[in-house]
């Protein structure tokens, strides 16, 4: 019975305090629709249009490894991009990140609009604004199809052919609209990029890949062995073609001053000239088996990888010092005898070591939008990853007190000593011993855990073998690269740790 | 004679969930006086010394320290604490802190005393109980007879009035049981109060003023060695006697 009052005092406050967010986040939001159609006036104020883009995917978006800051982001989404923020007379910023997370950016305010090369959705209608498309309604680039195997080119000629066959697919997608449309009877692969889907399709875990025309030629260009085939094309939705412009629900004034602008863009055919500029754009073909492959891409990106790598360990160590800090205290808080603030404390710990790493990290980038817009995303996974480690450090701390010998405390308590001084003294200078080479394998965890923020393209390892992997349209290589890059430091960390264990233990 | 007594429990009991492990004890200590505590395990003896400093926590019951009922949850414990010292089975030196260490720290910290001071008094401490030379070494260099010296030092660092053991010779070796029996005999000739719980019958005829016998959560039996070990009342003491003499 009293674990059970326990239990749902506990679950009282979590609700609590997930209903105070969600206050705090509908005040917000109210504040936000009252303020409709304010934006465009905020950015002339600000003098910055702030654009969210996934340069995974040329020729309209990706990054030019040989440029760093705003340069390095090419391709004719871009020059879109730059001629917009020049005909409204400010200045622009763009803002990398994941696909799903550019929409979902949109949502929550981070980003004045989104450039990605968005087509129209019924899902995406409901969610944004959506401009006059900018980019060709007829031609060959807005056709949709399926990438297959070089070698089922005579397999697969019509899309009947898929009956039952697996077809990989970008969720939420244009794509995924035709293939549930016109592929009912193919089984659906969800995928977060092409080039997992390219990955998949050549190792035969799936038998097509859907994706546009012109991407998926360009795949077939720099991968041998796979083919974009003009036979499976579906049949196009005429009120779906076009590239569009993603805007905040609700901006109607940005909205009428992007069709404005997009008008000038058609009527000078803009656009053409800047797709062909990114389709010439230069690329250096990487050529040889797969080890030629990786050791190219290697010997070429490597100062990336270890810029990447910087950011991983960096990343790593700031959370850990952090989560350290902030995990002594409810560790202590823990072991106190005051119920109300134990309980609060566990709360917090059960409530993050029981949701996933990715999905907090995602809370806190979309909370701390919600706040504040100018909150830069690196500040969000910095915290989120901080409080992530806190409430596993905290069970180290305590873990490592408790493992002193009972007998400790009661001979610090028998002669007298302060709570304190008993603590300090006499229980942390032991308790170390067990702390430190935990803290040690807790670094190791999120050197890896750390690549969860690659959604948010930060800049760490993952997120430079995602950079990577658009710029070569190799995917299994760079990965290669990135897996022996992560292994090494792994490996050489846990050593460290199991020598440091071996120390203290000679110590006792 | 009429004296107030350094320590006396009014009934005090003291349960763990269902089982009452000490059923209502009422008892006084006075200053200068050697009591020992005998009896069959299970009986209550270190729950009972352990609720003398309240290393357990009394269920009921009191426990008045010179004047001052300490399981009253308002007092500051520390403040009697230092002086009721106390040495333990598993001797409980603090491995991190080298032998002197051991004893200055507590005294440092808590009773103000300088660095020169404590470490002085330390050191006449150590060389009493023959550990003066290794004063630099930590305690995993020690035998278990040498750390219990220590652990008795230390506690006698804080100049307490009175000392608890709890069986302070049941976890070593035979043949170190003798010198830390030989330091408690020397304790007790100086005239310092001693509770002590033991299985060493001839250490606790010899050195008692009194003799306390607990079975069954209660002092069964209780008076002089000789009382106690020649002339047992209760037949519970004669038949445990029976058994370990």
């Amino acid at each position: 019975m009293k674990k059970f009052t326990k239990i749902s005092t506990l679950f009282i406050l979590l609700s609590v305090l997930c209903g105070s967010f969600l206050i705090q986040i509908q005040a917000k939001e109210s504040t936000k629709a009252n303020g409709e159609g304010e934006l465009l006036d905020k950015i002339m104020e600000r003098g910055e249009l702030i654009v969210g883009t996934s340069p995974d995917f040329p020729p309209n978006e990706f990054i030019d490894t040989t440029k760093t800051g705003q340069d390095q982001y090419v391709g004719s989404d871009m020059d879109f991009a730059r001629y917009i923020a020049d005909e409204m007379g400010v200045k622009l910023t763009i803002k990398a990140m994941d696909f799903d997370a550019v929409l979902a950016s949109l949502g929550n305010g981070q980003i004045d609009m989104a450039i990605t090369g968005i087509t129209k959705t019924p899902e995406r209608m409901d969610a944004m604004e959506m401009s006059e498309s900018y980019y060709d309604e007829n031609g060959e680039s807005s056709w949709q199809g399926l990438l297959i195997k070089a070698d089922k080119k005579d397999v697969y000629t019509k899309l009947r052919d898929f009956k039952g066959k697996k077809v990989a697919v970008q969720a939420g997608s244009l794509q995924d609209y035709y293939v549930k449309t016109q592929l009912k009877e193919a089984n659906i692969q969800y995928i977060t990029g092409l080039n997992d889907g390219i990955n998949l399709l050549k190792n035969g875990s799936v038998d097509a890949v859907a994706c546009a025309y012109g991407t998926g030629q360009d795949f077939a260009k720099q991968n041998e062995g796979i083919h974009m085939s003009k036979q499976l094309l579906f049949k196009l939705n005429p009120d779906y073609m076009g590239t569009r412009v993603g805007i905040p629900k609700g901006e109607i004034a940005l909205l009428n001053k992007t069709n404005e602008i997009i008008q000038q863009v058609r009527d000078k055919g803009l656009y053409e000239e800047w797709y062909q500029a990114a389709v010439n754009y230069d690329k250096q073909k990487i050529e040889g088996n797969f080890l030629q492959r990786t050791w190219k891409i290697a010997v070429r990106y490597w100062p990336m990888f270890l810029e990447g790598l910087g950011m991983t360990l960096g990343l790593a160590f700031v959370t850990v010092l952090g989560g350290t800090l902030i995990g002594t205290a409810f560790a202590l808080i823990k072991l106190s005898k005051n119920r109300f603030i134990q309980l609060l404390s566990s709360a917090y710990v059960e409530a993050i070591r029981g949701t996933p790493l990715l999905l907090q990290l995602w809370l806190f980038v979309s909370i701390f939008a919600a706040i504040n817009s100018d909150i830069p995303m690196l500040v969000s996974v910095i915290v989120a990853l901080i409080i992530n480690s806190s409430a596993y450090v905290a069970e180290i701390i305590r873990g490592g007190i408790l493992s002193v010998d009972k007998g400790q405390w009661e001979a610090a308590k028998s002669l007298g000593m302060s709570n304190q001084h008993m603590m300090v003294k006499i229980i942390f200078p032991q308790a170390i011993k067990s702390i430190l080479p935990s803290l040690g394998n807790e670094f190791i965890m999120m050197v890896k855990e750390t690549s969860l923020a690659s959604s948010f393209y930060i800049g760490e390892l993952m997120s430079v073998n995602n950079i990577v992997k658009t710029a070569t349209y190799f995917s299994l290589e760079p990965l290669t690269i990135a897996a022996i890059i992560y292994l090494i430091v792994t490996y050489s960390l846990s050593k460290l740790v199991k020598y440091m264990e071996r120390r203290m233990r000679v110590s006792d | 004679m009429i004296k107030e007594a350094l320590i006396r429990v009014e009934n005090l009991t003291k349960r763990f969930g269902e089982l009452e492990v000490l059923k209502g004890i009422t008892e006084e200590i006075h200053e200068g006086e050697v009591v020992s505590i005998i009896g069959p395990s299970g009986g209550g003896k270190s729950t009972f010394l352990r609720c003398l400093n309240l290393l357990e926590v009394p269920t009921s019951g009191k426990v008045i320290f010179e004047g001052v009922n300490i399981a009253d949850k308002s007092v500051d414990l520390d403040l009697h604490r230092r002086k009721i010292g106390m040495v333990f089975q598993h001797f409980n030196v603090f491995p991190h802190l080298s032998v002197l260490d051991n004893i200055t720290i507590t005294p440092c910290l808590e009773l103000k005393m300088s660095k020169e001071e404590a470490e002085k008094r330390g050191c006449e401490l150590l060389s009493k109980v023959g550990l003066l030379d290794k004063k630099d070494e930590f305690p995993r260099k020690l035998s278990g007879g040498q750390k219990q010296r220590l652990a008795i030092v230390r506690a006698m660092a804080m100049q307490p009035d009175v000392i608890l053991f709890d069986e302070p010779t049941s976890a070593l070796d035979p043949e170190m049981v003798k010198d830390v029996l030989e330091v408690i005999k020397e304790l007790a000739d100086t005239g310092m109060t001693i509770v002590i719980v033991t299985h060493e019958m001839g250490f606790a005829k010899q050195i008692s003023d009194r003799v306390f016998f607990m079975d069954g959560g209660i002092i069964a039996e209780q008076g002089t060695p000789e009382e106690v070990f020649l002339h047992p009342q209760n037949a519970r003491t004669k038949k445990f006697l029976s058994k370990v003499l």
